[in-house]
């Protein structure tokens, strides 16, 4: 015991007293982090009134989403955590501590939304957890012709389909009555989806050889690159109904107007993205495979586009993210929606809560950070199963 | 000597130009059935341009070359099936980092050749254990040896079954170590009958496996002749000045 407290002392010494200006600089950043650590502490846990999030919780989660109609929300979580849980089991890098890291935060939102209260929310919650063990533990091995990839993989692509379903059947629920952050991740995941699908096969059109493509991707690439989202948003609102024929005129609402813009936003800045990962493939990896008989499609989807996505998983995971928060612009191009950032603003508008900003933009940033951070994890761990990432 | 078999490979006044440049100004070549043929030359002589011909890596711009009796020309439909026929050794190995040494192996034969993931890869561990490394099957690329990875990079071009091999100066990455190794296995299959055209420097390879020798010189075929001829009495300058320089 006394040996590791003398170990401590020598690597205090070491790291953070070894010269003057070490010393400085190490008594500077404590006193800036007690002071920082403690007024956060003192202001969530003392001066905080959060009753406006609680009175405020569902506004802010979904909007004017129909009560009767939560149960489509909660299939959807359920199914998203089946597969959560499946996959986890898959990602080798992926360790439980993870898990148990998370812990203080899902204390947090517990202190927040007062589990006794909201006793059903908290049932269907722990339903989830229940679910995520269930996906963990699923004998995928038992479902013939299926490797466990595959099976993932088929999981995923029919998740997004799945929830339109959740969202449709029955009478359904009108994209009108979406709201809060359940819109903020609709809107996101549809985006990063297809501004992923339609991005790569930008990058692949503008890298051919055929005039044509080439140059109408590389148009629309830089025509899209040349205006703001907030523009873009604008132009969905507005122009888009006075552009399509009248067959479709009221038939697309806004909402798939602003998911496709969005998608075709994202798209342009993934196509570069991916096309600087293909030129980072050597020619040899192109000549090796055509050597060995193998076409132009088998050639980039097996040997090229592997390689180009891999070496460029860290920008498009940024743009991903990007992404994630650019889903409240479309509160700036001031549209008929209230995501969580706008909900959090209407809540504010609310007589009782005047000025309890500190409380609402502390919670929206908890929630925008809960997602973005999650992804970066996600995509960091990826990497290390793909043998890339060597640092530790 | 094979000289009595079919020709293989038939090239006829081969040009290839590189912009205003000629890389290959007209060169001609049978190959026989079974025979290994050494092509020498300094750098820049055109000679793995003239290799890269024969799998069309490089499209020449004029003349005629027939491959295992298909003429390839601008018409052919069947590219692919030709370059399966025709395996490929490259000096930088170009073996494929994301994959495993045996996926690397038994990726041709699985998507060129449509066979399943099984039966693909039970072509692929005989030949890995034919070239010495079966034990590295679930390695990656960059965990190995340059002298590995360049095995590893013959076993994936057999895997496909060709009827010809081509190396591209196999040898010249490699450290001094490793070049043994890799000779090893190039002479065995020399042994085994395949028909192999070696663009390389390693005289004692050239020496112990070759049939016929080809002297290249400024994009032009200067010499061609039996290793005996090579090594007792060359009849041009450039080819003296050449294996003086290496020898």
């Amino acid at each position: 015991m006394n040996n590791m407290l003398y170990q401590s002392k020598i690597w205090l010494i070491e790291n953070l007293f070894s010269s003057k200006l070490n010393i400085a600089l190490s008594i500077f950043s404590i006193i800036f982090t007690y002071y920082f650590i403690a007024s956060l502490l003192n202001f969530i846990f003392i001066s905080a009134d959060w009753k406006v999030v609680d009175v405020n919780l569902r506004l802010m989660l979904l909007g004017p989403f129909p009560k009767d109609a939560e149960w489509r929300i909660w299939a959807s979580i359920f199914w998203v955590t089946f597969m959560s849980g499946l996959s986890y089991k898959h990602l080798s890098a992926f360790h439980p501590k993870h898990l148990m890291n998370l812990s203080p935060l899902i204390l947090f939102i517990l202190f927040l939304i007062d589990p006794i209260k909201n006793i059903i929310i908290t049932l269907l919650t722990l339903v989830s957890f229940i679910l995520f063990v269930a996906g963990y533990h699923f004998p995928y091995e038992r479902i013939p012709k299926f490797s466990k990839s595959a099976f993932i993989l088929f999981g995923w692509a029919i998740t997004l389909p799945l929830i339109v379903i959740f969202l449709k059947i029955f009478g359904g629920v009108e994209t009108t009555k979406w709201g809060g952050y359940f819109l903020n991740i609709m809107l996101a995941w549809v985006g990063i989806i297809f501004g992923f699908l339609v991005g790569l096969i930008l990058a692949i059109g503008r890298a051919s050889s055929l005039p044509a493509i080439k140059y109408s991707c590389t148009f629309y690439i830089e025509v899209i690159r040349a205006a703001p989202l907030v523009a873009w948003l604008f132009f969905a609102y507005l122009v888009i109904p006075d552009l399509l024929p009248g067959f479709f005129a009221g038939k697309v609402d806004i909402a798939l107007r602003v998911m496709i813009v969005l998608s075709a936003f994202t798209a342009a800045y993934i196509a570069e993205i991916i096309r600087g990962g293909l030129q980072s493939v050597p020619i040899g990896q192109v000549e090796a495979s055509k050597a060995l008989g193998m076409n132009t499609y088998q050639t980039t989807s097996l040997i090229v586009l592997p390689q180009a996505i891999r070496a460029v998983i860290p920008a498009l995971v940024s743009q991903f993210i990007a992404l994630w928060k650019d889903t409240t612009l479309i509160l700036a191009a001031g549209l008929a929606f209230r995501e969580l950032l706008g909900s959090g603003k209407s809540a504010l508008a609310q007589f009782e809560f005047i000025g309890r900003y500190n409380e609402i933009y502390l919670f929206i940033g908890l929630m925008f950070w809960i997602v973005s951070f999650g992804m970066s994890r996600l995509s960091y761990n990826f990497e290390k199963d793909l043998g890339l990432n060597r640092e530790d | 000597m094979n000289q009595k078999n079919n020709v293989i490979i038939h090239a006829e006044n081969v040009k290839k130009k590189f912009g205003d440049f000629y890389a290959l100004k007209g060169v001609s070549m049978d190959v026989h059935e079974g025979e290994v043929v050494v092509v020498l030359g300094p750098s820049g002589s055109g000679k793995s341009t003239f290799i890269r011909t024969i799998n069309q890596l490089e499209k020449h711009d004029e003349g005629k070359i027939i491959v295992d009796g298909t003429e390839l020309n601008d018409d052919i439909k069947n590219l692919e099936t030709i370059r399966s026929n025709v395996g490929m050794v490259f000096q930088q190995f170009n073996l494929f980092p994301h994959l495993t040494v045996k996926r690397n192996v038994a990726l041709a034969p699985q998507k060129v050749r449509g066979l399943s993931v099984e039966e693909a890869e039970s072509i692929a561990m005989p030949l890995l254990e034919r070239v010495g490394i079966p034990e590295q099957a679930d390695k990656f690329p960059a965990q190995l040896s340059g002298g590995q990875q360049q095995r590893v990079a013959i076993a994936r071009a057999l895997a496909m079954q060709p009827k010809i091999m081509l190396f591209d100066e196999p040898t010249s990455a490699l450290d001094p170590e490793m070049i043994k190794e890799v000779l090893d296995v190039m002479k065995e299959l020399a042994a085994s009958g395949m028909t192999m055209i070696v663009v390389t420097h390693e005289m004692g390879f050239a020496k112990e496996a070759a049939d016929r020798f080809y002297f290249f010189d400024e994009g032009l075929l200067v010499e061609e002749g039996t290793p005996e001829h090579f090594f007792t009495n060359p009849k041009e300058d450039r080819t003296k000045l050449f294996l003086s320089q290496i020898l």
